[in-house]
């Protein structure tokens, strides 16, 4: 086997992919080596920041106090801009908290630094006081965004809106993943009617009263709503309204948030998810069942319908409407009712589904529309967590 | 894919740079994105596809990897995943950078991937003198040009001695 320098002979775009899979800093450190590597770097397309990976490194920064590693790091991130050449940047990662001056700076610089370079997937995490975080104007209406996933954590609360913060109006965005967010002021609305271009909306613990969505784009749209928020927040009714014609898949969680639901029609709709219950808003308990049941009923294009056991307590609760109901779906091919996992190892005994109680009258309710003869699964929970 | 499908049965040959063949089932050379795009576009026409920058040492480790990757159905992503620490475990080095430019010149992705980021965790958090070991990088810098690209990128090596 030869030997000599064969990872310095490598041409730069597999450089770049393999200093993207170790680190910025390895990365910037590795102008060091040789004349070959001193602006290897600076074109990097991919750009991870992220303050946690930063110290985590070396054993003696660990224990450095909060202030010197975030002067650090922005001083790092600094550095990385003003060295970059001007070549377009791919993705830009940003993890950072927005709780002192120098980081919220910093957050903004890399941001209209990423708009100036074309950026086309942009994942930003503010770790601390995303209520202080404000979206800088560059990136409002950036032309070049595909992909945003934003996390915003420390807002806490729908009833004490801290911050307004206006829609984004990007032309080409195809996927948002929205996390951790508590949408007082109808950004997530707005934000999604000036994004024309959107094809897949993904709300992961988000807290909201009212979301409209009118996307003429949209296959994919996942709520989750959060579960764990301040006192007070937790049990209230969400008025959800949506328009989009070509949706595929439609997946709702909430645990204890009754969403009203309407919708013009799903004809493409194939893959349904919904998880809800035990409870609905104080106030309106006696009708959650028959929320639910007008949502399905919204719902009836759906070919793959999943339904955790809390749904179908919710919707056994109110036998009387179930038989005064017609069945919702008039296509299924599978309804698949899932289980709770701590229970699994009952109903799986030697492997057998031995012990489930199904609430037959809702089976009935769920499954009599098809005339074609579909599939039912029992499965254990499994925990569903959006990709990207 | 469908028509990958249809024409599971035939195959089709490669040849190494230092001259040896090697019968592929067609499946399998569809995990190369550069086999797929000249098949697709039938410049396959002649009976063998020399492929004169890989020797036959490599070419049979890419082979295995693609017939791995195309056998297994999707649902054993944990079994690939196995397959795939498994199979760049204990290369020597020479080796590791024959498969990573195969990779990128037949465009394997997942293997490419994998390839980059075995290099990249050998980098990562080793002094430069030994970085410059493992791979016989010479540094061609004199000492003072070397403390001038330390300087004009201190900010990368602040707490680094």
């Amino acid at each position: 086997m030869e030997v000599g320098d064969r990872i310095s002979a490598l041409p730069d775009a597999i450089l770049h992919q393999i200093l993207s899979d170790a680190d910025v800093q390895t990365a910037v450190q590795t102008s060091v080596l040789a004349k070959r590597w001193r602006y290897v770097w600076t074109s990097l397309p991919n750009l991870e920041l992220d303050h946690k990976d930063f110290f985590t490194r070396r054993e003696e920064d660990r224990g450095l106090p909060l202030d010197t590693k975030l002067r650090r790091f922005t001083h790092f991130v600094d550095g990385v801009l003003s060295r970059r050449d001007n070549s377009d940047l791919c993705a830009l990662t940003l993890v950072c908290p927005c709780d002192k001056v120098d980081p919220s700076i910093i957050i903004e610089k890399c941001l209209c630094y990423a708009v100036r370079h074309n950026v086309q997937r942009l994942y930003l995490w503010v770790t601390k006081g995303g209520e202080r975080f404000e979206f800088p104007s560059c990136l409002i209406n950036c032309v070049s965004l595909q992909v945003l996933k934003l996390k915003c954590s420390g807002i806490t609360s729908l009833d004490n809106p801290l911050h307004y913060w206006p829609p984004l109006r990007l032309p080409m965005l195809k996927i948002l993943h929205i996390q951790k967010f508590w949408d007082s002021a109808n950004f997530i609305a707005g934000t999604v009617e000036h994004c024309p271009s959107l094809e897949t909306l993904i709300l992961d613990g988000i807290g909201t009263y009212n979301l409209n969505i009118t996307a003429p784009k949209l296959r994919r749209l996942d709520i989750f709503y959060e579960t764990h928020g301040l006192r007070g927040s937790l049990h209230y009714e969400s008025v959800v309204a949506i328009s989009a014609p070509r949706l595929t898949s439609f997946k709702l969680r909430g645990n204890y948030v009754s969403p009203v639901f309407s919708t013009v029609s799903l004809p493409c709709l194939a893959i349904v998810y919904i998880d809800l219950g035990p409870k609905g808003a104080p106030g309106n308990e006696d009708r959650f069942p028959l929320d639910v049941m007008n949502m399905l009923g919204r719902l009836g294009e759906a070919k793959y319908v999943t339904l955790s056991s809390k749904t179908l307590q919710v919707l056994a609760k109110d036998p009387g409407l179930l038989k005064s109901h017609p069945s919702p779906f008039h296509q299924l091919k599978q309804l698949k009712l899932t289980q709770p996992m701590e229970c699994s190892c009952d109903y799986f005994y030697d492997g057998q589904c031995s012990s489930v109680t199904l609430p037959l009258d809702v089976i009935s309710y769920l499954t009599q529309g098809s005339l074609s003869g579909g599939t039912l699964v029992v499965t254990p929970e499994v925990a569903i967590s959006p990709w990207l | 894919m469908a028509s990958s499908i249809e024409n599971n049965n035939e195959k089709l040959t490669l040849k190494s740079s230092d001259g040896e063949e090697f019968l592929v089932e067609k499946h399998v050379a569809l995990q190369s994105t550069l086999l797929q795009n000249m098949l697709d576009s039938d410049c396959s026409s002649a009976d063998v596809i020399p492929l004169p920058k890989i020797d036959a040492r490599t070419l049979a480790l890419v082979l295995g990897y693609c017939k791995k990757h195309a056998d297994a159905s999707s649902s054993k992503q944990g079994e690939l995943n196995s397959f795939d620490s498994e199979f760049l475990k204990d290369m020597d080095m020479g080796a590791l950078f024959n498969l990573v430019l195969a990779a990128n010149f037949m465009e394997i992705k997942g293997l490419l991937d994998i390839a980059a980021q075995k290099i990249a965790d050998t980098i990562k958090d080793k002094p430069h003198q030994e970085v410059r070991e493992i791979f016989h990088v010479e540094n061609d810098y004199t000492p003072e040009e070397e403390a001038a690209v330390r300087e004009e990128n201190r900010w990368a090596f602040e707490g680094f001695p």
